[in-house]
């Protein structure tokens, strides 16, 4: 158990020198820096003093091992489009908001996602399953801004608020009043995904061998349902949340766009357009190391689900982890 | 039903002009075209047949695990399990008769166990489905299952997962499942087919160990005859949804007579001679359950095929002491217009 911990930590370092190495270079690639990404053209001067003070007028391999000695102390660096801000500080500013609105939006796409695709399959070729797949139909090819536009100008304008954001420490009436239509619009996809994988989920279980089996043992169709198709049918649901989860939480750029939430989504976008450095390679280690945790709970949530991973964690032998 | 005053003892199952058919995109597959047969207390009952012949649904039949609306049973079917007529069940009481009075013991062990859920647990789910008594004994009795069915360290093994057991373990483990309520009948689905050879003769044994000291009916479902040899008091030979011959062990592999037995018979390789002869096989594919043939189904592969077998269904004929066989050779007028001796002749040449 210790020894598969200490691989799995060994591999999240591995992996995050990578993508800060790839992203790193990848990024100096790019044609231009934050001098010209304005469409101000500002004075020679300017920009020569400006690179002075990045560090941009140095070679881009000083660069490389400059930034990787200041990420061993923990700092990402000054922002360039927001001075005086570091992007330490953007991101702890920021990231509540995008974290909230997805956890809410992939717990709500979860329950209801869930509950519709167990539905679906146990009423299969019955009305409720057509009515699933027409959500589900609608969840995967209408895109959530739509979904946004529309909350706002049917659901929005009365008890839901059209855009904003519940300040630090509003009640929780405030909270559902103003995360309500945001977080449907980013949990109709999550719905609808987890709607099919789970009906496809349900109904293979249902069809195996030890499911007739627990009905020759003479169990009522409920006791079958809970004692032996639920924790069967969920495995493979957990393989496709864990990604999802990372990629809600670290924020949707249109959501939080429509909704104006303070999240960080926007800074994803806003910073490689406006080549900022410092930004591009926070947010994108953020990401990753977010994505990476997800991947790593996942691993561990399988381990409670199925005791043959479980097993094969315990024992060292990881073939199959 | 013509009483047969041979044994008094009453029948523990009878199935009367079981029909099923399963309802595809297709059309309406005929799986089971009217059989009847019987069991009695502490009989073992095999039922032989190539895949698709309708062996395995017939016996679901009588679990009711035919799966409504794909599948139905046809109007006229019968199915009495000691003088109840099961076909009129409530869900409720096929529930209470499920696991109870008939257990099912399936193919793949590999496949048959909940795999998160712990052995011990699914054993004594079974049991407490059907037994009033506290968990603590059912945990006993589980135990005890386990060392019935020759478990070694069950103690240790009740709290495993079916993943830590070997395919042969794990069908000991389906057989205690079976045996938790002491069932009166046990229908084993082709139960050592996806066993290796070795652990196969131990599931049979096993399994005849406990038909006598339990006094358990068994229906056998199986393809090889060789399974079914040491086991069987009477064999049932299905083809095409029907019945094609049946009777005692000694009459089936001794003095078959329809011809698909006698060419199964041929079929099954020797472990006499050198093992360079050709095994033997019978031409073509099993008929189109569908459409089915509107005479006997093995007319098409029957090397004996006579004009009529291709137009007319064959009858049943009795050869006494319950060995009865369904083709046009045993027909009073085949007989009499081909000779008793020419046909003795086609039958050895076959």
């Amino acid at each position: 158990m210790g020894k598969y911990i200490l691989k799995k930590i060994i591999y999240f370092f591995i992996t995050m020198f990578i993508i800060i190495t790839a992203t790193f270079f990848m990024m100096n690639c790019m044609p231009g820096d934050a001098t010209q990404a304005d469409t101000k053209v500002l004075p020679a001067a300017v920009v020569e003093n400006l690179k002075a003070r990045w560090g941009l007028d140095k070679p881009v391999f000083e660069r490389y091992l400059i930034y990787l000695g200041n990420l061993l102390q923990g700092q990402f660096g000054e922002s360039y489009k927001t001075p005086g801000m570091t992007a330490n500080q953007v991101i702890a500013e920021r990231f509540p908001a995008s974290l909230q609105l997805g956890l809410q939006a992939v717990a709500v796409g979860l329950i209801i996602g869930l509950i519709l695709g167990i539905l679906a399959a146990l009423h299969r070729g019955r009305v409720i399953d057509f009515v699933c797949i027409f959500i589900a139909i609608i969840g995967v090819s209408v895109p959530s801004f739509v979904f946004a536009a529309l909350l706002q100008r049917f659901a929005g304008g009365g008890f839901f608020p059209i855009i904003g954001w519940p300040s630090k420490g509003a009640d929780i009436a405030d909270e559902f009043r103003y995360t309500f239509l945001p977080t449907m619009s980013a949990a109709i996809g999550g719905i609808a995904t987890y709607s099919r994988y789970m009906r496809s989920s349900v109904l293979d279980v249902m069809g195996s061998d030890y499911v007739l089996l627990a009905k020759a043992k003479g169990c009522s169709r409920r006791q079958i349902i809970w004692r032996h198709v639920m924790r069967n049918a969920l495995m493979p649901i957990i393989s496709i949340v864990a990604p999802q989860i990372a990629g809600v939480v670290t924020g949707s750029f249109v959501i939080e766009r429509i909704f104006s939430i303070p999240g960080l989504g926007r800074y994803y976008v806003d910073s490689v357009n406006g080549r900022d450095y410092p930004m591009i390679m926070a947010t994108t280690i953020f990401f990753a190391m977010i994505f990476i945790v997800c991947m790593i709970g996942m691993d561990i949530l399988y381990a409670v689900v199925d005791p043959r991973v479980r097993h094969s964690i315990i024992e060292g032998k990881e073939e199959n982890v | 039903m013509e009483t047969i005053v041979e044994n008094e003892e009453k029948n523990l199952l009878e199935v009367e002009h079981l029909r099923v058919s399963f309802h595809t995109y297709a059309g309406e597959v005929q799986a089971v075209r009217d059989i009847s047969y019987t069991v009695k207390p502490g009989e073992c009952l095999a039922i032989v047949g190539e895949s698709g012949s309708g062996k395995t649904v017939s016996s679901k039949a009588v679990m009711g695990l035919i799966e409504k609306p794909q599948g139905e049973i046809k109007e006229g079917s019968r199915i009495t399990f000691d003088g109840q007529d099961v076909l009129k069940f409530t869900e409720k009481q096929w529930e209470k008769f499920r696991g109870n009075d008939v257990a099912m013991i399936f193919q793949d062990p590999m496949t048959s166990l909940n795999p998160t859920t712990k052995v011990g647990k699914q054993i004594v789910e079974a049991i407490l489905l059907h037994n009033k008594m506290s968990h603590e004994d059912a945990a006993k009795r589980a135990v005890e299952l386990l060392r019935m069915v020759e478990i070694p360290n069950p103690e240790e093994r009740f709290g495993q997962y079916p993943y830590e057991f070997s395919g042969g373990m794990r069908q000991r483990v389906v057989i205690a499942i079976a045996l938790a309520c002491n069932p009166r009948l046990m229908i084993a689905d082709e139960p050592t087919t996806a066993l290796d050879v070795t652990i196969q003769a131990q599931i049979l044994r096993l399994l005849r160990k406990i038909q006598k000291e339990n006094n358990t009916a068994i229906i056998m479902i199986t393809h090889d005859l060789g399974v079914v040899a040491g086991m069987a008091d009477k064999i049932i030979v299905m083809y095409s949804g029907k019945i094609m011959e049946q009777g005692s062990v000694r009459d089936i592999f001794y003095h078959p007579k329809h011809p698909y037995t006698r060419a199964l018979l041929k079929a099954a390789p020797s472990l006499k001679g050198n093992g360079k002869e050709e095994l033997q096989v019978i031409p073509g594919t099993p008929p189109d359950l569908i459409n089915p043939p509107a005479g006997c189904g093995f007319s098409t592969r029957c090397s004996l095929c006579l004009k009529v077998c291709k137009q007319y269904p064959p009858q049943s004929h009795d050869f006494g002491e319950g060995h009865s066989c369904t083709c046009w050779l045993y027909h009073p007028r085949t007989v009499q217009v081909l000779g008793e001796e020419k046909i003795n002749n086609m039958l050895e040449e076959q």
